[in-house]
């Protein structure tokens, strides 16, 4: 029966010290940048509903979700996401509040990772949501957030790429196939398989749509890449493309800002979670081969849970980040202290109390667990300590190891 | 900034990928006389030699950033990365095989398939509404409908020698398959001149090889 006892589950881990202090570092830091913009913290429960996550929208697989019952049979998730409990309370427990909604979570979520592929079925996410703004101002504050997200926490070279949901919406509208290829080449984009990709769209003739989709494997760089878009799509003079315009719109802002360095457009960008109406945008970090960070805007998922709001939100992978600072070795192990205190027998709270006392005045103290006055020098001395106060009937002495 | 890292697929690919890479004027001493070393420097590059299931992960992981590994591979692991560029190497078939003359169809017995792709296997079959019992094999998967292990195999077929010199045939054809390119996500984003650079070079090898 105890053949478990000393494992943690495949997919979870223990994290010690160095990792756990990087981890708490990263996500202190994203909560000052949250917080200082007026972003509120909110937690929701680990266990929810599997209905929450049971709609299309979420794009949330079966077979990736850790499930259980409750006492009545009903089925219950760990949340394999934090978006759509957040959408649950909007539209619930924070409807009629005073819009915009700003909220941000630091929260674990749970998903069924492939086995045996150094993956974790158990991760950590900080991510802001603003709920109740449609638009060009609310999109751009949470993509400069999302940037001040990777130039502190991530690498000086970071990459944001920004895309539009609705660019490769109308190109499907326009191939005017059964929603089940169109669900194919969803995939193959999804998954970058081009080769694949190509091979479906071979069978659907030669359209501007069909061009235009092969060419999406192409359609990332510059603001240039807008362009080609347009040319792909063999739209005349003086006609506009919505999705295509937006962005442009948003890297002009961007580039008058000084941020265009680090950002690419990528028309490919498509999501698994498919809730995403308008901006999609997800961040790089060299030394990370993952997604660092994801978001977007998702203007119709709110409604599906009885409140039409138009938000915008993205999540940052903690843990990625948190590993990605540690493998730079940008991480501080904890002073040593600057002094020990002993407590000779029957002074064992007086000791405890001159700890307290030093460290109120700040100097970072530890209580001495030695048996003796010795071997509590001793131990000072391998660990580096300078300062030992002993304590016993004659009062306080100190000795300098 | 470390050099762009290629994983190469061991043995029969990896012949044809360093005749690729000759063609693109890459200097590839260091690979003909690699002894027992695994990383090796190859022009402005930096080759890791793999397996071919190991390629997929190595890539996935962004530890490699680009990899050239088998059409068969990719779709058995199911990885997610960019897959860029069809070389046209090592070109051969996933099919569906079994003895010869044997109605496979036929019956209303549930089928058993042995193969080294229980994924490839799984989703064909799926395609076409099909229960079936897959076993895994790791060898020579010929061997299971001889000693009548399994009703038919699926397993990639080059000439089809094997097949016929063992009393099996060809079924159905289920996808071709060749050697193709793929590069990391993450890489693709932060590293995109250096890699779209060296995807058009072998491209433009590999197109020259196939004419």
């Amino acid at each position: 029966m105890k053949t478990y006892a000393k494992l943690t589950p495949e997919g979870t881990r223990d994290l010690l010290f160095e990792e756990s202090d990087a981890l708490r570092t990263v996500e202190r830091q994203l909560a000052d940048l949250f917080k200082s913009r007026g972003y509120r913290k909110i937690i929701t429960p680990t266990v929810e509903f599997f209905d929450v996550f049971n709609r299309e929208s979420a794009g949330t697989l079966p077979e990736s979700l850790y499930t259980m019952t409750d006492a009545y049979g009903r089925l219950l998730v760990l949340r394999p996401d934090s978006t759509l409990p957040i959408a649950r309370v909007a539209a619930t427990r924070l409807r009629g509040a005073r819009l915009p909604l700003r909220l941000y979570y630091n929260q674990n979520v749970f998903a069924r990772r492939p086995k045996l592929a150094g993956y974790s079925d158990e991760t950590t996410q900080s991510g802001i949501e603003l709920l109740g703004a449609g638009g060009l101002r609310a999109d751009l504050e949470a993509l400069t957030l999302a940037m001040r997200v990777m130039e502190q926490c991530g690498t000086p070279d970071y990459k944001l790429e920004i895309g539009h949901a609705g660019y490769f919406q109308s190109l499907c509208e326009a191939l005017d196939t059964s929603p089940q290829t169109v669900s194919e080449i969803y995939a193959c984009v999804e998954s970058k398989n081009y080769v694949a990709l190509d091979t479906v769209l071979d069978a659907l003739g030669d359209t501007p749509a069909v061009r235009a989709i092969r060419e999406l494997p192409r359609m990332f760089g510059d603001a240039r890449v807008l362009e080609k878009a347009a040319q792909a799509l063999q739209m005349q003079a003086g006609e506009t493309h919505a999705a295509l315009s937006y962005l442009a719109d948003v890297y002009t802002r961007l580039e008058k800002a000084g941020l265009s360095e680090h950002v690419t457009i990528d028309l490919s960008l498509v999501h698994r979670t498919n809730y995403y109406t308008g901006l999609m945008f997800r961040g790089y970090i060299s030394g990370s081969g993952e997604t660092v960070l994801s978001g977007g805007r998702y203007d119709r998922l709110i409604a599906e849970f009885g409140e039409d709001l138009p938000a915008v939100g993205f999540g940052v992978q903690t843990d990625l980040l948190a590993r990605a600072k540690l493998r730079r070795g940008e991480t501080a192990s904890p002073p040593t202290p600057a002094a020990l205190v002993f407590g000779d027998n029957g002074f064992e709270t007086n000791a405890l109390d001159l700890q307290a006392r030093l460290l109120n005045e700040g100097v970072l103290c530890e209580n001495s667990l030695a048996p003796t006055q010795e071997t509590a020098v001793e131990y000072a001395r391998q660990c580096g300590i300078p300062t030992v106060y002993i304590l016993d009937e004659t009062g306080v002495r100190e000795v300098r190891v | 900034m470390r050099k762009l890292r290629i994983a190469l697929t061991k043995g029969r690919l990896e012949k044809q990928t360093v005749a690729l890479f000759e063609k693109m004027g890459l200097d590839c001493t260091e690979l003909h006389n690699k002894g027992r070393r695994l990383i090796l420097p190859v022009g402005d590059y930096e080759a890791v030699l793999a397996k071919a299931a190991d390629v997929v992960t190595y890539v996935e992981h962004g530890v490699c950033d680009i990899g050239v590994v088998g059409r068969d591979t990719i779709v058995e692991y199911g990885k997610s990365f960019y897959e860029v560029c069809d070389l046209g190497l090592g070109k051969c078939d996933f099919c569906l095989a079994g003895k010869k003359g044997a109605s496979f169809y036929g019956g209303y017995n549930v089928k058993r398939i042995a193969t080294k792709y229980p994924n490839v296997a799984r989703a064909f079959f799926q395609s076409k509404g099909m229960d079936v019992n897959i076993i895994k094999i790791e060898g020579s998967v010929e061997l299971a409908p001889l000693l009548d292990l399994s009703d038919a195999i699926v397993d990639i077929v080059e000439t089809g020698t094997t097949l016929r010199e063992n009393g099996l045939e060809v079924y159905e054809k289920i996808m071709p398959i060749s050697a193709r390119v793929i590069v990391n996500t993450a890489s693709m984003k932060l590293r995109r001149e250096e890699i779209d650079a060296f995807v058009e070079k072998i491209g433009k090898a590999s197109q020259e090889v196939t004419v």
